[in-house]
């Protein structure tokens, strides 16, 4: 689980929000907080199916459904078994 | 809804609530779903629509239902008793036309019943036979059933469409079609309901299951306190807590609360704005920029206790039966920007418009890696289809296009603004007092553009509504 959380950290940071020196931690909230925006957040999840082969669909992108890079790392573990 | 409708869903809903069998308190909800839209829905210039209307809806409900959300592999007669609960007070709807109590659940007496009767057996029929139906190819059934609704939603919305719709529903109906107006088309709720339905109908065209039950769907689709106003809930969601899984007990102290706040911002507080707030009739009487601006002011505070005062109605109402539905506004208008105003306003719709319309649009055209579209593009066709949708969604006419592409234009200079600042924003962060100031001149310039866009969204001349900036800017003009 730890190695998708530090994949997570460090797509997010340099691919979806390209700030390499921003700092980001796995409990941040990415949603909620508006440090990933509408736009961005499909990014996200281009980015996940590419390197994970996980699909996330239109309507899980909210945070309803994950927050914080845990969550999506629990998502994306569950649905890759 | 008015007040004593509220009064009476209320008490309908503290007495259901007070049964703690589950199934049997999922049945009641179920029948109080299926009375409800008929009562609530207005009186309608057109004759017996006040009885068609919610019949159309029901039935739209149950054959959206019966193609989507039903598991093929049960007979239909699995969900009799359930489809039972349904028709049936439909059809004491239509008998009460012979009982003293006539306008009991209609608000003019039902129809007569050698119409009523065939059409609520033709429903049953068409219910019977969706089941041959289910078996073949339904790729094409889902497309004409999304097209059916959003053609309504167009036709509802659009004035010059809806008089013509009100002028063909008295020719048949035997009125006077000289006295056809476009606002004779009141159909209580079908915004929210065509958008819940049109939730399952493409989910399922994409291949996504969800069965439930004919009960749990007729509630979802129609649960009274969010058929007027919302929000927007989703069917998984909404189907966790109708499949015995109610909050563990009703939350008494939190549901009533909800309702003193909303009945208290929306009877109080949004009513007493009104007399003062900009409004259609009013806006050309302001004689100097400061009434122009607390008009102004008024009408952004009134629109915001009037709507998030209907959602604490309904969420409040919703919990005295174990039901959470999903919260609608989170303080709008204390975010520092346009983006997160847009995050926090009626939130279940912009997130059913983000599901369904803009993540789609977007992921399209990010992925298309041969030709790629420049971000900004991308941000632009994203913003403006998504908030365009968002205008229309009130009404199909000039203003609301306008007030769409304001908050469009807002959004996509927000998003460029943002990601070529970001570095020099996330510097600031550190210097916590300078950053303080910038919030809050950033939330001031972000009321202010929301307050400005009100503008187009009340008056429905763009006339109109320039002559009204005019005044908020240099004051009458001689």
């Amino acid at each position: 689980m730890l190695d998708i959380e530090e994949v997570l950290i460090d797509k997010i940071k340099n691919d979806v929000l390209d700030q390499p020196g921003r700092k980001l931690s796995s409990s941040d909230s990415l949603i909620r907080s508006g440090l990933i925006d509408s736009f961005h957040l499909v990014d996200l999840a281009l980015m996940i199916e590419e390197v994970f082969h996980v699909k996330l669909e239109d309507w899980e992108l909210n945070a309803d459904y994950f927050d914080t890079i845990e969550d999506l790392a629990v998502l994306i573990k569950t649905r890759s078994n | 809804m008015f007040l004593l409708d509220i009064v009476i869903l209320l008490a309908a809903f503290f007495i259901i609530g007070l049964i703690r069998n589950p199934k049997l308190r999922t049945a009641l909800i179920t029948v109080a779903s299926v009375l409800f839209v008929f009562y609530l829905q207005p009186l309608v210039p057109i004759r017996n629509f006040d009885y068609w209307f919610p019949f159309l809806t029901l039935s739209f409900t149950l054959l959206t239902w019966a193609f989507c959300a039903r598991d093929p592999d049960l007979p239909i007669q699995a969900n009799r008793d359930e489809l039972a609960l349904i028709l049936f007070p439909m059809l004491i709807v239509a008998l009460s036309r012979h009982t003293p109590f006539n306008t009991l659940f209609t608000a003019s007496r039902p129809p007569a019943l050698w119409l009523s009767l065939p059409a609520i057996a033709f429903l049953f029929i068409l219910l019977t036979g969706s089941v041959q139906l289910l078996k073949k190819n339904l790729t094409v059934l889902y497309s004409v059933l999304i097209t059916l609704l959003i053609s309504l939603l167009v036709i509802i919305k659009m004035p010059c469409l809806a008089l013509k719709a009100s002028e063909f529903l008295r020719s048949i109906s035997g009125q006077q079609i000289d006295s056809a107006l476009a606002s004779d088309i009141r159909w209580l709720g079908y915004s929210y309901i065509a958008f819940r339905l049109l939730s399952v109908v493409i989910d399922r065209k994409k291949g996504r299951k969800l069965f439930v039950s004919p009960g749990q769907f007729v509630s979802y689709v129609c649960f009274p306190p969010a058929l007027a106003a919302g929000p927007i809930d989703r069917l998984d969601r909404f189907a966790k807590s109708l499949a015995g899984n109610f909050l563990a007990s009703i939350p008494y102290d939190d549901a009533f609360q909800r309702l003193a706040i909303g009945a208290f911002k929306k009877f109080i507080l949004a009513d007493g704005l009104a007399f003062i707030a900009l409004s259609q009739q009013n806006h050309a009487q302001f004689q100097s920029s400061c009434w122009t601006w607390s008009a102004l002011i008024a009408y952004s505070l009134q629109i915001y206790f009037d709507f998030s005062g209907y959602t604490d109605i309904a969420i409040g109402l919703g919990l005295l039966v174990g039901i959470r539905l999903p919260e609608n506004f989170n303080h709008p208008y204390l975010k520092p920007d346009i983006a997160r105003f847009w995050n926090n306003w009626h939130m279940t719709l912009t997130q059913w418009i983000r599901s369904y319309v803009f993540n789609p649009l977007t992921r399209k055209l990010r992925s298309n890696k041969q030709r790629p579209l420049p971000q900004w593009l991308i941000v632009l066709l994203a913003q403006f289809v998504t908030m365009g949708l968002i205008g229309a969604w009130h009404g199909v006419t000039f203003n609301f296009l306008i007030w769409g592409a304001w908050h469009a234009f807002g959004l996509f200079i927000h998003q460029l603004y943002n990601d070529r600042m970001k570095d020099r924003l996330l510097a600031l962060q550190q210097r916590p007092q300078i950053y303080q100031l910038y919030l809050l001149l950033s939330w001031l310039l972000t009321f202010l553009f929301v307050a400005l866009g009100w503008v187009w969204f009340v008056l429905a001349e763009p006339g109109d509504a320039m002559a009204f900036y005019r005044m908020l800017l240099m004051g009458r003009i001689p």
